[in-house]
């Protein structure tokens, strides 16, 4: 629903003087900035109308009529910098990691009291690429937004802008956070390994256990009557007893040296496919080392994923499962 | 959504068919409309058709709700079709200004009940803000206080709705009141202060001077219109202050004096008419005239209505009037004369003595001893004074005789001889008669007497700290020449003041004191008032100094209490979860602030089932209704974890 005083039909050059107003953003120092909607205009010129037919008639009831005006306008202002105050440090409820190409849905409740319900938005921006999210204040308070995850990347958000036009919609009051960054890593989607030993058992075979589904994963492992299962999460693939033996070492090297970008590309979606599978395991990413059983360490292993770039030296260490382009197992 | 208002049973069927936000706005902008249209309708230039009419059809859409509406074209005809009857009203002779006001009433009528669209509100919102407006100029009544804090409160609780949460937003909930109630506060606080704080100018006069044509504009008139609607309680003679004194002494200063207005000397054909009331003294504008009793006494202030004789009631003990508004004089009989009439409200300052005398004033002139025509009149005084030895014996007889009779402002007052039938048949009647009969009788005795109307007593004020001269409090009575000087005597009967008039003295007082204190300090507020106001604070300030250093220690200290309290509190709960965080971490998981257990994977050792409980548990505490763990019993939940699996 439009509430607009656009709804007034009001004459075109008229809307677009307003829009012309409604643009500027006056800067009050401390990285806030201060502009008027287009009812805070209509409000803001009919406050100075009122003031000045007070001056000029001196008439003492058109003076409280602009006082309480102006109280209105100042209290909404004051509210909205209360409000764009008391948000708190947000990048710890931003996703780490997320996967590339896909759509982040984020909704996490924070605790934030706002003196009114007030709709916040606010901006991430890094060199290249904005995020947007809302902070929805009420009797609880959200943080929520779709974030379109970029290619694979690791970006860096060094500028937190957040904005409101609470709690009356007048006055568009937008601040800058300082000491607040966010390091957020797009990595590729899961891939299974080239060589999974599952697929090389023969079907009818015993399964142990069961997992989450790769890309990758054959069709006839999955288990689908455990699938349809409301309480399983998605797709079931069986694990087979031969898998544990393979999986013994719980270590994957990585040879990142691959010419071709989308072998690359491939490549990591492999990796991170395994990291999922593998929550407690070893990864070695060309000369670095991570122990994802570490939450520090995993996050590190996401970030240096997504910012990977082809090397030229082998994959350090040995053991384990080795991963690259070419040769299969390696050592 | 926290309405108190009762809706019809259709609410549900119109907030699918219109619109859950559209429907909460409605009640919201007919508020800010009804009081836009209640605030004019305290105006006296409103023919109470139109509004009533408006208010009528705005309660008719609260309670019918949305369906209840013309179409937005119908609006419009309706209210093209306003300014063409106002057009018409004009032509008839009727006044702009009242065709003006007929002509918004006739708007907010069209708005009130347009079709429900998000336009509507706007145009309720902005109808409503120039109704509050138009009243501002055309009302100075006291009332006009409570729609516009009404009109306030809705406008604000009307924009967060429309424009706040609505819209863009994603129709957050509104809340309830209390919030708002909060917000009303403040503003009125900031309003009351840049009220106080803003500065005045003269534009309008000193425009005028390089500008004539402004006189001419709609508005300038509006503005002045202001003046000639700030009608009075016409009942209202005058208000009497004290300044500089506490309201004892004050009224200790005032009660129980004679307001001394015209002496009337000629009495012919029943009728008193004064008679070579000369004026002795003149003064011009803003300067003294001293009234022969000295030039020492208390100041008082006094706010005289506008009426139409020139005489000023002048309290007895009056020695000087330090700064005269108009132009004015003291007549030979000590009253003090206007030179015309002021047609408007006057300040006055008199500077009062504790005692009550009269101002000095000529001897008599022959019209003042003419004896009365009724040779009845005279037989009863003889009658009266008989045996007394002189003048003071026989005026104190009469006077005592005739204060012995009733006071009736019902007694049958014969057209053809009415004193001599109050005299000998009635003994009951006004105090103009009582007056009447003693000057006519102490005439008829060879001495030289007249009758003086004025006022006296007044109703104190004690909620205001001001004396009230009204209507109610006219009096006459006698000044008689005795020894050289004039002698005032009352001959009315006492029981006249029992006839006082008010029933709830208390109310009533209290009422007088809210409309005087909404003239003062906001009609007529000005810069002096500001100075006064400041100078008061300051006062304020120095006596209360103690008290306002010691207040932000209470302050600080309520306030230490209170985090300490809340730190308590919270640092039970924080210490709860740093408990909690400390034993997943030896389990091996990290959990992050915002993470509730349920994203977390199971402890190792931890039976499925029993982490399953636990996290119920853990969150109904936290959350829900539970009663709050403290760090103890939390850790005897978690002994309790691993111990069972």
């Amino acid at each position: 629903m439009a509430y607009d005083p656009a709804d007034l039909r009001l004459p075109p050059w008229l809307t677009s003087a307003l829009d012309a107003i409604v643009r500027l953003r006056i800067p009050l120092g401390s990285g806030w900035h201060l502009g008027v909607t287009r009812p805070g205009a209509i409000f803001a010129a009919t406050m100075v109308g009122v003031t000045a037919a007070a001056a000029y008639s001196g008439n003492n009831l058109l003076y409280l009529c602009a006082g309480m005006l102006l109280s209105m306008g100042v209290l909404a202002l004051v509210s909205g910098f209360l409000v764009l105050r008391s948000i708190p440090d947000v990048s710890a409820c931003m996703p780490d990691v997320s996967i590339s190409g896909c759509v982040h849905v984020l909704r996490r409740e924070l605790q934030v009291r706002t003196w009114f319900p007030a709709d916040v938005h606010g901006r991430w921006e890094s060199e290249g690429h904005a995020v947007d999210f809302r902070l929805r204040c009420s009797d609880k308070t959200f943080l929520q937004g779709r974030l379109p995850v970029p290619r694979r990347g690791l970006m860096r958000f060094t500028k937190l802008f957040v904005s409101t036009e609470a709690p009356l919609g007048l006055w568009h009051l937008q601040r800058r956070v300082e000491n607040m960054e966010w390091t957020w890593a797009a990595v590729p989607a899961s891939a299974a390994l080239p060589v999974n030993p599952e697929t090389s058992l023969p079907d009818g075979g015993e399964w142990h256990d069961l997992r989450s589904y790769v890309r990758g994963d054959a069709p006839n492992r999955i288990h689908w009557r455990k699938s349809v299962d409301p309480s399983a999460s998605g797709w079931l693939v069986k694990r087979f007893s031969g898998r544990e033996a393979a999986e013994a070492d719980n270590l994957l090297r990585v040879d990142l040296r691959v010419s071709s970008d989308q072998a690359f590309e491939h490549l990591l979606a492999q990796v991170a496919g395994w990291m999922r599978l593998h929550p407690a395991g070893q990864l070695v990413l060309g000369r670095n080392r991570f122990k994802l059983a570490d939450a520090k360490e995993r996050l590190q292993a996401w970030r240096s994923l997504a910012a990977a770039t082809p090397g030229s030296s082998p994959a350090a260490g040995s053991g384990g499962v080795w991963l690259g382009v070419g040769n299969g197992h390696g050592d | 959504m926290g309405y108190g208002w009762v809706w019809g049973t259709g609410m549900a069927t119109d907030a699918v068919k219109f619109g859950g936000s559209l429907v909460q706005a409605e009640r919201l902008t007919l508020g800010v409309l009804l009081f836009g249209v209640a605030a004019l309708a305290l105006s006296d230039f409103v023919s109470p058709a139109y509004w009533l009419v408006t208010a009528i059809a705005c309660v008719l859409r609260l309670a019918i709700g949305p369906r209840f509406a013309l179409g937005e074209m119908q609006a419009s005809l309706l209210g093209w079709a306003g300014f063409f009857w106002v057009i018409a009203e004009l032509v008839m002779g009727r006044s702009w200004i009242v065709a003006l006001t007929d002509f918004l009433l006739i708007l907010s009528l069209a708005v009130s009940i347009e079709a429900a669209t998000p336009r509507n509100h706007l145009h309720r919102l902005i109808t409503g803000t120039f109704l509050i407006l138009a009243a501002s100029v055309l009302t100075d009544s006291v009332l006009y206080a409570l729609p516009l804090a009404g009109f306030l409160l809705l406008l604000w609780r009307a924009c967060r709705r429309l424009y706040g949460v609505g819209g863009d937003a994603g129709e957050l909930p509104l809340g309830d009141w209390r919030a708002d109630w909060g917000a009303l506060l403040v503003m009125l606080l900031v309003s009351a202060m840049l009220f106080v704080l803003a500065p005045r100018f003269d534009t309008h006069s000193r425009l005028q001077n390089i500008q004539p044509r402004l006189q001419m504009s709609g508005f300038s008139d509006a503005v002045y219109l202001g003046d000639f609607a700030r009608l009075l309680d016409p009942t209202v003679v005058m208000r009497v202050e004290v300044p500089d004194t506490t309201p004892a002494k004050a009224k200790a200063l005032l009660q129980n004096r004679y307001w001394r207005g015209v002496a009337l000397s000629s009495f012919l054909k029943g009728k008193w008419s004064q008679s070579g009331d000369i004026i002795s003294r003149r003064a011009a504008p803003h300067s003294s005239l001293d009234l022969g009793g000295g030039t020492t006494g208390r100041r008082i202030v006094l706010y005289r209505e506008a009426v139409m004789h020139p005489y000023l009631m002048l309290p007895d003990g009056a020695t000087r009037l330090p700064d005269l508004p108009e132009a004015a004089g003291l007549t030979v009989n000590g009253s003090v004369k206007f030179i015309s009439p002021p047609s408007s409200r006057l300040r006055m300052e008199i500077l009062l003595s504790a005692a009550g005398s009269l101002p000095v004033m000529r001897p008599p002139v022959s019209a003042e001893g003419r004896a009365p025509a009724s040779e009845a009149i005279a037989a009863w005084a003889r009658r009266v004074t008989a045996g007394a030895e002189n003048d003071e014996q026989r005026l104190s007889r009469i006077s005592g005789l005739l204060r012995s009779w009733d006071y009736s402002l019902k007694t049958r007052v014969d057209e053809q001889q009415p004193i001599e039938h109050f005299l000998l048949q009635t003994h009951s009647g006004h105090c103009e008669m009582f007056a009447t009969s003693m000057a006519l009788a102490a005439r008829s005795l060879g001495m030289s007497a007249r009758v003086v109307n004025g006022y006296y007593g007044g109703d104190w004020n004690d909620a205001g700290g001001f004396l009230m001269l009204r209507q109610q409090h006219a009096h006459a009575w006698v000044e008689v020449w005795l020894h050289d000087s004039w002698q005032r005597y009352d001959p009315t009967p006492a029981s006249r003041w029992d006839l006082s008039g008010v029933r709830f003295a208390t109310l009533e007082h209290a009422w007088d004191a809210v409309r005087l204190s909404w003239y003062r300090y906001v009609l007529e507020f000005g810069d002096q008032d500001r100075a006064g106001l400041l100078t008061l604070l300051r006062q304020w300030v120095k006596t209360y100094a103690t008290w306002l250093l010691l207040l932000p220690v209470f302050f600080l200290v309520a306030l230490l209490l209170r985090f300490a309290v809340a730190r308590k509190w919270s640092g039970q709960r924080g210490h709860c979860r740093d408990v909690l965080d400390r034993w997943l971490a030896r389990q091996g998981i990290e959990r992050r602030r915002w993470q509730t257990l349920e994203t977390l994977p199971r402890p190792k050792g931890v039976d499925d089932g029993r982490w399953a409980d636990f996290v119920l548990a853990w969150e109904l505490q936290a959350y829900g209704k539970g009663a709050a763990w403290t760090p103890a019993s939390l850790r005897r939940h978690l002994r309790a974890l691993t111990r069972m699996s």
